[in-house]
């Protein structure tokens, strides 16, 4: 088990590196550099100063050679510094606490009402209830969040004031941006826990169990539910990918600091540097959670063979 | 990584019977005549539209909905009715652009190294499995960063940010076909590569990548929205859903109705298009039902 989960975290070195580059290739094309960023922030220069300025920042080097400096600077820890001169590894990480903890929260919202509504229409499947059920799953997978967060944000912060408008630290400050940001989530897991559910429900195993006099929620839950799940820990690697995209507009919508709403800030600041920073954290987040999924996934079923990614 | 790629089913039925079992699913149907809706809304959008979607009017800012102003007005005093009706275009072109760019190219590319496999295929699996590294949304925002804001920019970045999982799927459908019996006769009795891929092969490739384009252009219109609520997508002043809530946001405890009624729009568009691309599954692929759509 243990070489599993060190082969497995060795695996994530080149697409670690991977993602590095293409962040750093696609940046190349962004208009300008951090010295127009800075002129354009109020700084005034003379054409001979911007050169010198460049160069010094080492922006006058071939591509490939910037490339190769930015990489070696990941190696130690430096993402290189903002426009003002700050650290970006300093404020970045200072963010990621923030922005997992919203990624958990939402995803705990998801678990909490998708799973139940999966079992609910797989075990009423083709009933009126399934129906419903699955109708609204649809539904909560086609509401925007950003507009489900805004009219949450009008009943209850607004109109009854149960919630505070922005979401500052606290524990209230993280209900409605976890909400919003579950409700989808928790519609796609319900749709497949319902399917993987049905399917387990008809193995030979569980007529073993009802044959053995299990009650009916002793066999759906005990039973038929765990071995729903492999597929399910699955999803919710690939949904983490989602959650943290998401954190981009939940954070920026509930004025919640995060590694996600410094992605926007960046980009409307032009601060190029942090954005390059801060999206390498979320995709590193992202590649790092589906090692740990691949881990638990082994745990949940041990036929998963050695060494398979 | 999951490699969720369904069995491609089987070419037994005729197109007939697959019209009759479309036309009578409900999902297809309702999701198919909300649609028509949204698509009609688009094209007459001039004719349906009772006032200019980009006329100010500062006397009538913020009025609530009347007979008047169905959805009342904004805060610059345009009629909230005409912009979501107005709304309905850069929404469907930001759904339909970047499914139509990243099906074509990444439905090529995934066809074609998954027939010549090789070093190409090793290669672009890689990229592939890199680009699926990145939560989608972010890859979009990365693009749009470098393209600068605009309905095209916008479509163009949620194109690109589209093709690996195209490549991914159509590759798969492709390593899977290349053995079935009837491909290897059409390569016995000597057809061209060109001829194998893209009239045998492809009526494997095509029913999944077809459901594909349907949730793709769901999850476009959304993000699209999104990139736009977030001052990233289409400028001010154009009608266009994400903008006009970023806008009623400002005026939230006024006037609910500014940001609520774009919302409602796009929430029906996105729910007639996720609606649709299930009913096709279960039609096309009977095996998938009730799998998730994203």
């Amino acid at each position: 088990m243990l070489r599993y989960i060190v082969g497995r975290l060795a695996l994530t070195i080149p697409v670690l590196i991977g993602v590095a580059t293409l962040i750093f290739l696609l940046m190349q094309f962004i208009p300008g550099d951090a010295v127009t960023a800075k002129m354009s922030a109020g700084a005034r220069f003379s054409p001979e100063q911007q050169e010198v300025m460049r160069e010094a920042l080492g922006l006058n080097r071939p591509v490939i050679v910037q490339l190769g400096d930015y990489l070696s600077g990941l190696v130690r820890g430096d993402l290189g510094r903002s426009i003002a001169g700050r650290s970006v590894i300093g404020l970045v990480g200072a963010q990621i606490p923030s922005t997992l903890i919203l990624v958990a929260a939402g995803m705990i919202v998801a678990l909490v009402i998708g799973v139940p509504l999966g079992v609910l229409a797989a075990r009423r499947r083709n009933t009126l209830v399934d129906t419903a059920a699955m109708g609204t799953a649809v539904l909560g997978l086609s509401v925007p969040q950003f507009w489900l967060g805004l009219m949450l944000i009008i009943l209850f912060a607004v109109n009854l004031g149960w919630f505070p408008v922005l979401s500052s630290g606290g524990f209230d400050g993280l209900f409605l941006p976890a909400i919003t940001l579950g409700l989808a989530e928790a519609a796609i897991l319900a749709r497949l826990v319902r399917s993987s559910l049905i399917e387990s429900l008809e193995q030979d195993y569980i007529t073993t169990a009802r044959a053995k006099g299990a009650s009916d929620s002793r066999v759906t839950w005990r039973h038929g539910l765990r071995n729903a799940l492999v597929p399910v820990v699955t999803m919710i690697g690939l949904q983490t990918g989602n959650l943290l995209g998401a954190s981009v507009v939940i954070e920026t919508l509930f004025g919640r600091q995060g590694v996600g709403k410094l992605v926007v800030d960046s980009i409307l600041q032009r601060e190029l540097a942090i954005l390059q920073g801060s999206i390498l954290i979320l995709a590193s987040i992202f590649v790092l959670i589906n090692v740990i999924v691949d881990i638990f996934y082994r745990v949940l079923d041990p036929r998963v063979k050695l060494g398979t990614t | 990584m999951l490699d969720a790629t369904p069995a491609p089913a089987p070419l037994t039925e005729t197109t007939v019977g697959v019209w009759r079992r479309l036309l009578s699913h409900r999902s297809v149907v309702v999701g198919g005549a909300l649609f028509a809706l949204v698509l009609i809304a688009a094209l007459f959008a001039d004719w349906l539209a009772p006032f200019d979607p980009v006329d100010t009017d500062p006397v009538n800012a913020l009025l609530p909905p009347s007979g008047d102003h169905w959805m009342g007005t904004d805060q610059l005093g345009r009629d909230v009715f005409s912009r979501v009706i107005h709304g309905a275009r850069p929404s469907l072109i930001m759904g339909l652009v970047p499914m139509l760019i990243s099906s074509i190219i990444g439905t090529t590319a995934g066809m074609i190294i998954g027939y010549y496999g090789r070093w190409a295929d090793l290669l672009m699996t890689r990229f592939v499995d890199l680009a699926l590294a990145f939560p989608p949304i972010l890859l979009a925002l990365t693009v749009v960063a470098v393209l600068g804001p605009g309905l095209w920019s916008v479509s163009l970045a949620l194109g690109l940010s589209g093709i690996p999982f195209y490549i991914r799927m159509a590759r798969g459908q492709v390593i899977q076909a290349k053995e079935a019996p009837f491909v290897q006769t059409a390569v016995a009795i000597g057809a061209s590569d060109r001829r194998v891929l893209f009239r045998h092969i492809i009526y494997r490739v095509f029913p999944p990548i077809l459901v594909m384009m349907t949730i793709h252009v769901a999850g476009a219109i959304l993000a699209g929205a999104a990139l736009s609520f977030l001052g990233l997508g289409i400028p001010p002043p154009t009608a266009e859903w994400g903008t006009m809530i970023q806008d009623g946001r400002q005026f939230l405890a006024l006037s609910w109705w500014t940001a609520f009624f774009p919302g409602v729009a796009l929430a029906i568009t996105v729910f007639a298009t996720n609606l649709f691309g299930d009913g096709l599954r279960d039609v096309i692929d009977p095996r998938s039902k009730g799998q998730p759509i994203r």
